[in-house]
């Protein structure tokens, strides 16, 4: 085991790893850029390190600061985490050349898997059916001609070194392609610095299905069974659920040892995603890519299994045996995430920033939060814009969907817009009450993403406001711009004090 | 007490624009009366008992009896209102508009949705777009951001370049609509 880890990331994942290591009795070590000295990572790590700058390229990004501060805090072993670095080979080696144990798989399965034409052979080779494809290229090149030439539109443009949704398009029309092809490349160039793209057959209604392995180094490898991800905004998943709906008990074991297959074919060792499209209607399925990281959505599997991933992912870095077997997986219940996200659910996902006026997240039986954010902390353009996940456990899954519900609705931002009323509607919405639903349910559902205030609720919120816009509380100042008039915020009320009435009690 | 007549912009999450009101306060009750329609209209009046308020939050009861959790903070101009469960956004409207109803178009500024980077800026000074048509790039949160044209019209004025930080709001292009025109930019994600 190790005496201290460096955690080579920010948020919510952070905090959440260190506290795994807080329970395994190790010493963590967090980095941090100029902008979340305060934030919960950093308190909540034994030791911190501040990495000089602001952006993600100065800080999180920067391997060479990242090893130095693992070297300078003693630490013997780094966790990164997913996003940032956590798929980068470059950086898994220069931990094993710092002498720093890195918690994921080798460098060389994060290379093969990241690129996500290598991967789709891994899967053929294991013989797991995958979506039609190009080769890599750039925007223009007669191997697109080609390819468009037998499959035709609608396609998807994608990232040979991407994932998240980002340098992903969907491209309709011939005079589409070209932009989107461009603009992929540029988007892959900037997240990923690799412009690579290649464009994929496009499965119409596809469900998003993903199976969750491990793997020692001895050679023994699971699956965790899967979390369903289809409920998506711009390719990113907002909504997890585990057991999927879709999934009869043939279908999921079917599933379960292709993703077995495809990691043992990758040589994988350590926790893993293999992400799946499903055609719900036909229970074809086709491997899509496998994550080389620790997953966003891993508490889900978390809640239905009993154990924490993060453990597990210490234990084999360490050269533990994986003592678990597979008939020892047993989920129990039905667990659902929702992504808190700073951002406009009803004007195409803007993101949002601002300070953190009010942040009140809510508990309860079966509730589980995983914040990175903390109430007054500035929400900047630097990072990715999700705030936290809450997670909902039941025995059913019309339990786990009410407590989430009723958990979002007493979840209390101010100061950033967030996607909490659009989880909400999704959660209680009649269609996925159903557990019928693909990638495409926002699109089909436009009157979720738009937004619908009763009349009476209206009045309601109207007569609030009125009566606490003559009320003092919370206030932020910040630069005038052309949309905030200097000198309108509540110290200088102008015409608006008149009403003299009661105060705060 | 005389009531006084106010005015408000709702700009969040409907875009509902300005409206009059009116208050009525006693020790129990608050009503609230909005103006410019019929004052037997269920939905244009409603009274309020404030139950409890600390710390920026509060509880209110309406007279069926219904209650309400609520918080509110001021970002700004902006006030914040979180009801319910969902986020209100108000704005003091400081009379630049004196009638009720959606604020009529006055400009043609396609403004920045959020604080980013310029990465290209696709149209220059007196082109004719169309609408839809992309104008700028912008990166913010690691997302590329696609300004398009709201309308048709003729590009006026360029603000910004390629590379430029903008804040929120700034305004990135001025557009000269042949046919009035919206105020609002379109933000389109690709």
């Amino acid at each position: 085991m190790f005496s201290k880890v460096l955690v080579a990331n920010r948020g919510e994942i952070a905090a959440r790893i260190i506290q795994t290591l807080r329970v395994m009795g190790m010493a963590s070590v967090a980095v941090y850029s100029e902008s979340d000295a305060t934030t919960p990572h950093v308190t909540l790590a034994d030791q911190a390190v501040p990495l000089a700058g602001q952006t993600a390229e100065e800080t999180y990004l920067d391997i060479p600061k990242i090893i130095q501060a693992a070297r300078d805090s003693g630490a013997d072993a780094v966790h990164p985490g997913y996003g940032f670095l956590s798929e980068n080979p470059m950086f898994a080696r220069a931990c094993q050349d710092a002498g720093l144990t890195f918690i994921g798989p080798s460098p060389e399965s994060m290379e093969a898997l990241g690129d996500k034409l290598r991967s789709k052979e891994i899967a053929i080779e294991a013989g797991v059916p995958v979506v039609p494809s190009s080769a890599a290229c750039l925007p223009g090149d007669a191997d697109v001609a080609e390819f468009v030439g037998e499959w035709g539109f609608p396609l998807l443009v994608k990232a040979a070194a991407g994932g998240g949704g980002r340098g992903m398009r969907l491209v309709h029309r011939q005079d589409e392609l070209n932009g989107a092809m461009e603009s992929a490349s540029r988007e892959s160039q900037a997240a990923f610095g690799d412009g690579r793209v290649f464009v994929e057959r496009y499965v119409t209604q596809p469900r998003h299905v993903e199976v969750q392995v491990l793997a020692d180094g001895q050679g023994h490898t699971i699956h965790l069974g899967e979390r369903e991800c289809s409920i998506q905004r711009r390719h990113q998943k907002i909504v997890e659920e585990t057991p999927s709906p879709a999934l009869a008990p043939q279908l999921r074991q079917i599933m379960g040892d292709a993703a077995v297959a495809v990691a043992r074919g990758a040589g994988y060792v350590n926790a893993g995603t293999v992400e799946f499209l499903l055609d719900a209607r036909s229970g074809d399925y086709y491997f899509l890519e496998m994550n080389a990281r620790l997953q966003v959505e891993h508490p889900i599997t978390e809640a239905v299994l009993g154990l924490d991933m993060v453990e597990w992912q210490v234990r084999i870095a360490s050269g533990e045996p994986l003592s678990l077997r597979q008939q020892d997986i047993d989920p129990r219940g039905h667990a659902v995430e929702c992504r808190i996200y700073a951002e406009d659910p009803y004007h195409d996902f803007v993101p949002s920033t601002g300070s953190l006026l009010r942040w009140r997240p809510p508990g309860g039986p079966g509730l589980r939060l995983d914040s990175g954010v903390s109430e007054g902390q500035e929400i900047t353009i630097h990072y990715d814009p999700m705030l936290a996940k809450l997670t909902a456990w039941g025995p059913d899954r019309a339990t786990a969907l009410g407590r989430m519900d009723e958990a979002l609705s007493r979840f209390q931002v101010l100061g950033v817009v967030t996607n909490i009323p659009l989880l909400r509607r999704v959660v209680t919405h009649p269609q996925f009450r159903t557990g019928e639903y693909d990638t495409g349910f926002l699109e089909w559902n436009p009157a979720v993403t738009t937004p619908a205030v009763a009349e009476q609720a209206r009045l309601l919120a109207r007569a609030v406001a009125a009566w606490a816009a003559d009320r003092p509380a919370i206030t932020r100042e910040s630069q005038p711009g052309p949309d905030s008039p200097a000198g309108t915020g509540p110290a200088n009320p102008g015409p608006w004090d008149s009403a003299g009435g009661r105060r705060l009690p | 007490m005389t009531p006084t007549t106010k005015q408000m912009r709702e700009v969040f999450p409907a875009g509902a624009g300005a409206y009059r009101y009116r208050i009525l306060e006693s020790d129990e009750t608050f009503t609230f009366e909005l103006e410019g329609q019929h004052s037997l209209d269920p939905e244009a009046s409603i009274s309020l008992a404030v139950e409890t308020s600390q710390d920026g939050e509060g509880v209110v009861r309406t007279e069926s009896g219904g209650t309400h959790a609520f918080a509110w903070a001021w970002v700004n101009a902006e006030l914040h209102l979180w009801l319910d469960g969902e986020l209100f956004v108000f704005e003091r409207d400081e009379g630049r508009r004196s009638a009720v109803g959606p604020a009529a178009a006055t400009t043609g500024d396609i403004l920045a949705p959020m604080p980013g980077s310029v990465l290209e800026v696709l149209v220059r000074e007196g082109e004719r777009v169309e609408q839809n048509q992309t104008l700028v790039i912008m990166e913010s949160m690691k997302m590329e951001l696609v300004i398009s044209a709201p309308h048709q019209g003729t590009v006026r004025r360029v603000a910004v370049e390629p590379g430029q930080r903008v804040e929120r709001g700034m305004r990135l292009l001025e557009i000269a609509s042949g046919e009035g025109g919206g105020e609002e930019w379109v933000l389109k994600l690709n």
